[in-house]
């Protein structure tokens, strides 16, 4: 259960990053009207709230407010700022390798560019969140394509073409398939997009083993052959009435292989060939500390998110075995 | 036994072939190539390769050809032993993976001055490195592991059992290369314990033998630590299952009622059972171990494969990530073989089928 709150935590934090960590107000009284900046960057707020003089002040001078003190501007009435009062892309001199300062609102320091931390650990929740989906989503469609060819059709289709494919992958340090791959690809597709589609395209061999193995086990069932007496064709019994009954088993190995990616996903992000910086990920925020051994908030905190989102993703998959296999438990 | 250990070397045949299939294709798939990273439109026209250029060197190093005619060409090169020449080194990817260890027999020296220089010059090639890293995490994984494992099964549902495996659970889930970073933050950089640089200390050559050992000990600990407890909490419960397994069985039930102590009970006959699994757990451990000594030889800049294929990676150098994709999956592949054969030598009971 803490597994699934963390995993909830995070979806929200992810979400709502705009209104906790950004440097536009969450509202603001300027030239006597009032505003609400940094609700335009919410995804479905930001196609309804029109641009108005605050959005443009805040294009050009992004920490305008930050500096009100120094700069007093007499046009801006009350104004209220997010939690943590930074964006996560603005750099700025004054906070450049900053440790944690709660005086300074920067809770979990700064990095090399004096970008807040925190703003650039919520941004990278987003990306974290998506990989475990969208990866696992790519993986699992051809895994499960893959598997139920070899496990339905069996014969020579098996043995020559699904199982060698599956054993052959298998083989691979899935790390070092992914690495090759993001190595020859062109720095310019390299982006979070690309880097959730390539750990989708390489780690399915796992999924189509088990898919495979289910689907052997379903075929001769009794359900299998009077769905062919009744005259479905392979394909609709395959899908239609096989898949189903082997998606719980798929279910608890999706939900490992999303921990699984979030780990793939970080680890290629900290050796630098992943999403590329300024983009935030808590990989590449990792792995600054490696340049500034002496900035350990740089390699405390992303570190400890990856870890609880790991762990959470485990549980939860821990717990939907045990729920939904009764025979599990030793 | 020597006929099933030939088929299964036969069975490799076609597996290898699709082993080259599958990274061919994977370079070839991804967009780009070696040179089209000097074109960047955005930069400036400094930090532009000229067009001719551009096409000389694809002309160069074969990659204007079609795609069949390229993966002919790299497969007769990988047939004739060879892995090709590095682009960023300019010397044989074997020289650069493993040393120019196989000229020792070459060079006509006597055949024991032959392999000892062959030994030695593996055991400083990178391959060597990573080698010995491994190995080291292995046993450190396995030393922990299985007394734990053993415990944990002998004393099931005890306090221990279910605090052991709630742990090491939690280990799992531990990324290696953020335990790596915080110990060399802790241990490395604020209690100067232990070095986090590289194999040996400057002027270890210099050194007995003795300290030479101490020194890579010290050198090792941190990164064989950072790659052995990923792996705890698998090796300690599939101990634990398999002790739990064997204490079900007649055998054990048989020498409980001639009245053997449990002592006797689990050393003698439990622990032997659950020994032969273990060897074929080892073998199943190594693509993990491989993919994570790859960041791990990174961060602590272990002069191991791992560490090259990431500069291989930063330099571009295509015959290096090729070569090393292979040399992993048939590394991987040929310890399976190793553990099943392994295996089947310690267990009569396993069929040669």
């Amino acid at each position: 259960m803490a597994g699934l709150g963390f995993v909830g935590f995070l979806l929200v934090a992810a979400y709502f990053a705009p209104l906790i960590a950004n440097n536009k107000p969450l509202l603001i009284r300027y030239e006597g009207r009032w505003s609400f900046p940094a609700f335009r960057e919410l995804p479905p707020l930001n196609h309804l709230l029109p641009m108005d003089a605050v959005d443009l002040r805040l294009a050009a001078d992004p920490d305008w407010l930050l500096d009100l003190p120094a700069k007093p501007d007499p046009r801006v009435g009350f104004f209220l700022l997010p939690p943590v009062p930074y964006s996560p892309y603005q750099t700025r001199l004054r906070d450049v390798n900053l440790g944690p300062s709660l005086r300074l609102r920067h809770p979990f320091g700064c990095d090399d560019g004096g970008r807040d931390v925190c703003a650039r650990m919520l941004y990278g929740a987003r990306v974290s969140l998506l990989v475990g989906f969208l990866a696992v989503g790519v993986a699992l469609l051809i895994g499960v394509a893959v598997g139920a060819l070899g496990g339905y059709a069996g014969g020579w289709v098996d043995m020559v073409v699904v199982s060698r494919l599956i054993e052959v992958m298998m083989c691979f340090p899935t790390f070092f398939l992914l690495l090759a791959v993001v190595a020859v690809m062109d720095p310019r597709y390299l982006n979070a997009w690309t880097v959730m589609l390539v750990i989708g395209l390489t780690s399915w061999p796992g999924l189509a083993r088990y898919t495979r193995a289910e689907f052997m086990r379903l075929k001769d069932s009794d359900m299998a052959a009077s769905a062919l007496a009744a005259g479905a064709g392979p394909v609709r019994v395959a899908f239609r009435h096989l898949l189903p009954n082997a998606l719980t088993p798929l279910l608890v190995n999706a939900t490992f292989a999303v921990a699984g990616s979030i780990l793939l996903e970080s680890a290629v992000s900290f050796l630098g060939v992943g999403v590329q910086p300024p983009e935030p990920s808590w990989g590449n925020i990792l792995s600054l500390v490696t340049r500034y051994w002496s900035a350990w908030w740089l390699g405390l905190f992303p570190g400890a998110a990856i870890f609880l989102s790991v762990l959470s993703y485990n549980l939860v998959g821990e717990g939907l075995r045990e729920a939904l296999d009764p025979h599990s438990a030793g | 036994m020597l006929a099933y250990t030939v088929r299964r070397l036969l069975l490799m045949v076609p597996t290898l072939l699709l082993i080259t299939v599958v990274v061919f294709a994977v370079v070839k798939l991804a967009p780009g190539n070696p040179f089209s990273v000097l074109q960047v439109p955005g930069e400036g026209p400094s930090r532009q390769m000229n067009p001719e250029d551009y096409q000389a060197m694809l002309h160069r190093y074969g990659l204007d050809r079609p795609w069949p005619v390229q993966y002919w060409r790299w497969l007769r090169t990988l047939a004739s032993g060879s892995l090709g020449e590095s682009f960023s080194q300019r010397r044989p990817v074997s020289d650069v993976l493993f040393g120019g260890a196989e000229r020792a027999f070459s060079a006509g020296l006597p055949p024991a001055a032959a392999a000892s220089t062959f030994l030695r010059r593996l055991a400083q090639s990178p391959f060597g490195a990573t080698v010995q890293l491994n190995l080291l995490a292995l046993l450190l994984m396995v030393a922990v592991a299985f007394p734990v494992g053993l415990w944990a099964a002998a004393r099931r549902g005890s306090a221990f059992d279910r605090i052991s495996s709630v742990l090491l659970y939690g280990l799992y889930s531990l990324p290696n290369f953020w335990v790596a970073v915080l110990l060399i933050v802790l241990v490395g950089v604020h209690w100067r314990l232990l070095p986090f640089i590289g194999m040996h200390s400057d002027g270890s050559g210099a050194m007995g033998p003795l300290a030479q050992a101490w020194d890579f000990l010290r050198h090792a600990a941190l990164p064989a630590l950072c790659l052995a407890y990923g792996g705890l909490a698998f090796v300690a419960r599939f101990t634990r299952g398999t002790v739990l397994d064997a204490l079900n069985q007649d055998y054990v039930r048989t020498a409980r009622a001639k009245g053997l102590t449990e002592r006797a009970v689990l050393g003698r006959h439990a622990i032997r059972n659950a020994l032969i699994p273990l060897l074929t757990l080892s073998g199943l451990l190594l693509p993990s171990l491989v993919s994570g000594s790859v960041i791990i030889e990174e961060i602590f800049a272990w002069p191991g494969l791992g560490r090259l294929f990431v500069q291989a990676i930063y330099a571009r150098d295509y015959p290096v990530i090729l070569a090393e994709s292979v040399v992993g999956a048939v590394a991987v592949l040929l310890s399976t073989l190793a553990a099943d054969l392994a295996c089947a030598a310690a267990d009569p009971r396993v069929r040669l089928t």
